[in-house]
């Protein structure tokens, strides 16, 4: 500061005052407690998987609030009359389609919403593997651990409470199937049932709405002040592309609404959303009651991935060195993938589904494939690891070197990085111009297509610019 | 850290001599008088007793969380015999429309339909021969059935229909196949039949003497739980 008399005044002087001024003072806050960390050289995005769910978490935030403006909680009339249904009848449904029809951005606000809610689902069950299979679970790490658990639990919950809102066929599916699993639960099912989803059918849209804009998300927030670890990894190259990936999906697969549910007209067969799939094969497993199958044996799934810490007492936390806890990691992947695949059809996958009775599953087939599946997913993991600690322990007696083998990064010339930031700055431009010509001509989807794209290209830029500055 | 005392809850409270057990603290200066309780106990039982009252009256007000339940009909006109019976007789030799949706009708009841469509029920003209043995003594009424059309395995409405398997009118499930009885409503194939689930609540009815054919009383059950006999 006190050679600012021999520099010449600049500009933006007093902005740069006014940010230090604000940053000293932010010195007494939170803010600056958080240790973010904003890595220079690339680092695997797997490690900070938490922090992209997070970040899609406030995607998901930002574009609910402006779905907030336009959506109308609340279900009407059906009554028939001369024999139709009027425009009163399930007015949720009428409003979201408003907004994927008629409403400025609408569609594509919802696309992002519907697109990011999937990819926190996704993201969120990454990352709680990628810290099982690290063995970040034990050793002073059980209270992020359960905490992660329960806001995994709690994100699913936001995911059902949000696709019900919609009140198409698919989300009354999922109403019906919530309300019968409430209503069995021991001793306060009946009282539950009427608290979570009301006694009509205003009151379910209206406490939905609740759960699913306010009680789940400050939930949600209560737990991550407790999950969120001092140090966090805030990478906007990354964010950027998972937030561009979001958009490009939104682009190439556009959501629709769905069909109507309207209780005067014949229901038709549907099935869940991806994550819920694996739930809805177990309900269709002939004679398995539908409380065992939608509510006990995905608590006991969960509960195992909770006591985990408590169980496994190792100091170990090498893959190599947990052959067992490896081993049912892969076997429980190896189980979801089934029973998620087995969810998405009907009983048997090579007949064209007809008729709602080809939806019940055999038992025998079906814990037949779920055992089959599991034993050999462990058996085999268990096998491979064990081999491979022996290969090492033998190396280790014979005091040979263990190979090791690391990828070596592609150092790119000076030309290429110029040419490639040139290429990829030409085609941001090209981008945004077309961005324009798409908004004008209403075709939203290339409009998501296209953000997204403009997205991606930037974290491909930065990511070429940090490999290039890592070379010299 | 502390002086031996029953209760393990103490937290990080300084040493209290004047309150502790007189077994442990001979050095404190003694207590003048001898109290029938310590002020620590006194202390801590209130602070229990009021950390009860507290959730007591929380949990006395967890009513807040209950829905209103709007007021519900005691009875409701659905339709006149002759009228049910005309839809019946019109279609019973077309085999292409033999189907009970055309002779039967759909009614809310004892909520309107704006209430919830879980109380969405159908009556249905019996094709002959059949005779509905819950009001089998009706000269009219034996020849109608009056269901709650909520599915007792996972609650979508179930539909009249005909099962050509075994050649019998049933109650359809769209949603994952489950069929009941047109007569009486029992599960007899599908989910709800592989569970033992409750029959389909059943509406009670009665006739006037101009024909018309009414709903009264609450239904014999719950939607989506069944009728429990």
């Amino acid at each position: 500061m006190a050679a600012s008399t021999d520099k010449k005044k600049g500009v933006l002087d007093p902005i740069i005052a006014l940010l230090k001024w604000t940053w000293v003072r932010l010195e007494r806050t939170l803010l600056l407690g958080l240790k973010v960390v904003f890595p220079s050289r690339f680092i695997s995005p797997l490690g900070f998987l938490g922090m992209l769910t997070l970040i899609v978490f406030i995607i998901l935030g930002v574009t609910g609030a402006l779905l907030l403006f336009h959506f109308t909680p609340f279900f009407g009339d059906c009554t028939l009359v001369n024999n139709a249904t009027t425009t009163a009848c399930n007015q949720a449904y009428n409003s979201v389609q408003s907004i994927n029809n008629n409403v400025a951005w609408g569609s594509i606000i919802r696309n992002i919403h519907y697109h990011a809610s999937n990819a926190m689902v996704l993201l969120a069950v990454m990352h709680m593997f990628y810290q099982y299979f690290g063995g970040r679970y034990k050793l002073r790490y059980e209270i992020l651990w359960v905490t992660g658990i329960i806001l995994g639990v709690v994100t699913v919950l936001e995911a059902y409470t949000g696709y019900d809102l919609i009140f198409n066929i698919r989300g009354q599916l999922a109403i019906n199937i919530g309300q019968t699993l409430t209503f069995y639960s021991p001793v306060i099912g009946a009282d539950l049932a009427r608290i979570i989803f009301g006694f009509s059918f205003n009151d379910l849209a209206i406490r939905f709405y609740a759960f699913h804009v306010f009680i789940i998300p400050i939930i949600m927030l209560a737990i991550m002040a407790v999950h969120l670890p001092r140090n966090l990894v805030l990478d906007i190259p990354v964010a950027s592309a998972i937030t561009g990936v979001i958009l490009i999906m939104g682009g190439l697969f556009p959501v629709d609404v769905g069909v109507k549910y309207d209780p005067n007209v014949q229901t038709q067969i549907t099935f869940p959303e991806w994550y819920f799939t694996s739930l809805y094969a177990f309900i269709r497993v002939r004679g398995l009651a539908p409380f065992i199958a939608g509510a006990i044996i995905p608590t006991i799934f969960v509960l195992i991935f909770t006591v985990a810490p408590f169980l496994d007492r190792g100091r170990k936390i090498a893959m190599i060195d947990r052959p067992f806890w490896v081993a049912l990691g892969v076997a429980s992947l190896g189980q979801i993938a089934i029973v998620t695949v087995w969810g998405f059809r009907a009983a048997n996958p090579l007949v064209t589904l007809t008729d709602p009775g080809q939806l019940v599953i055999d038992p025998t087939l079906f814990f037949g494939s779920l055992l089959l599946a599991t034993a050999l997913g462990y058996g085999f993991t268990y096998a491979f690891v064990r081999w491979r600690r022996a290969k090492i322990d033998a190396l280790r007696a014979a005091r040979k070197p263990i190979p090791f083998r690391r990828l070596q990064p592609y150092l790119f010339s000076k030309t290429e990085v110029y040419s490639l930031l040139g290429g990829l700055l030409l085609l941001q431009a090209f981008l945004d111009v077309s961005i324009f010509r798409a908004l004008l001509a209403n075709l939203n989807n290339f409009v998501l297509l296209e953000i997204g794209m403009v997205l991606v290209a930037f974290a491909a830029a930065v990511h070429i610019y940090r490999i290039s500055s890592q070379a010299k | 850290m502390d002086e031996k005392k029953p209760s393990a809850s103490t937290t990080s409270t300084p040493p209290l001599a004047s309150t502790a057990p007189p077994v442990s603290s001979p050095a404190s200066g003694a207590p003048t008088k001898n109290p029938i309780i310590s002020r620590r106990r006194f202390l801590q039982g209130a602070l229990a007793a009021s950390a009860v009252l507290a959730a007591a009256s929380v949990g006395a007000s967890g009513q807040i969380l209950g829905p209103l339940i709007p007021s519900s009909a005691t009875s409701l006109e659905i339709i006149s015999w002759a009228q049910l019976d005309n839809q019946y007789q019109l279609v019973r030799d077309k085999p292409g429309k033999f189907q009970p949706i055309n002779y039967s009708e759909f009614f809310y009841y004892p909520y309107d339909s704006s209430v919830s469509p879980y109380y969405k029920n159908v009556i249905a003209r019996l094709p002959d021969p059949l005779v509905n043995p819950l009001n089998a003594s009706d000269p009219i009424l034996k020849h109608v059935a009056a269901f709650n059309v909520t599915c007792v395995h996972l609650r979508c409405l179930v539909n009249p229909g005909y099962d050509t398997a075994s050649g019998e009118f049933r109650l359809q499930c769209p949603c994952h196949g489950s069929q009941y009885r047109l007569t009486d409503g029992v599960p007899v194939a599908g989910p709800a039949y592989d569970l033992g689930l409750n029959p389909l609540p059943d509406v009670q009815l009665s006739v006037d003497v101009n024909g018309k054919i009414s709903a009264v009383g609450n239904l014999n059950g719950e939607p989506g739980i069944g009728r429990i006999h």
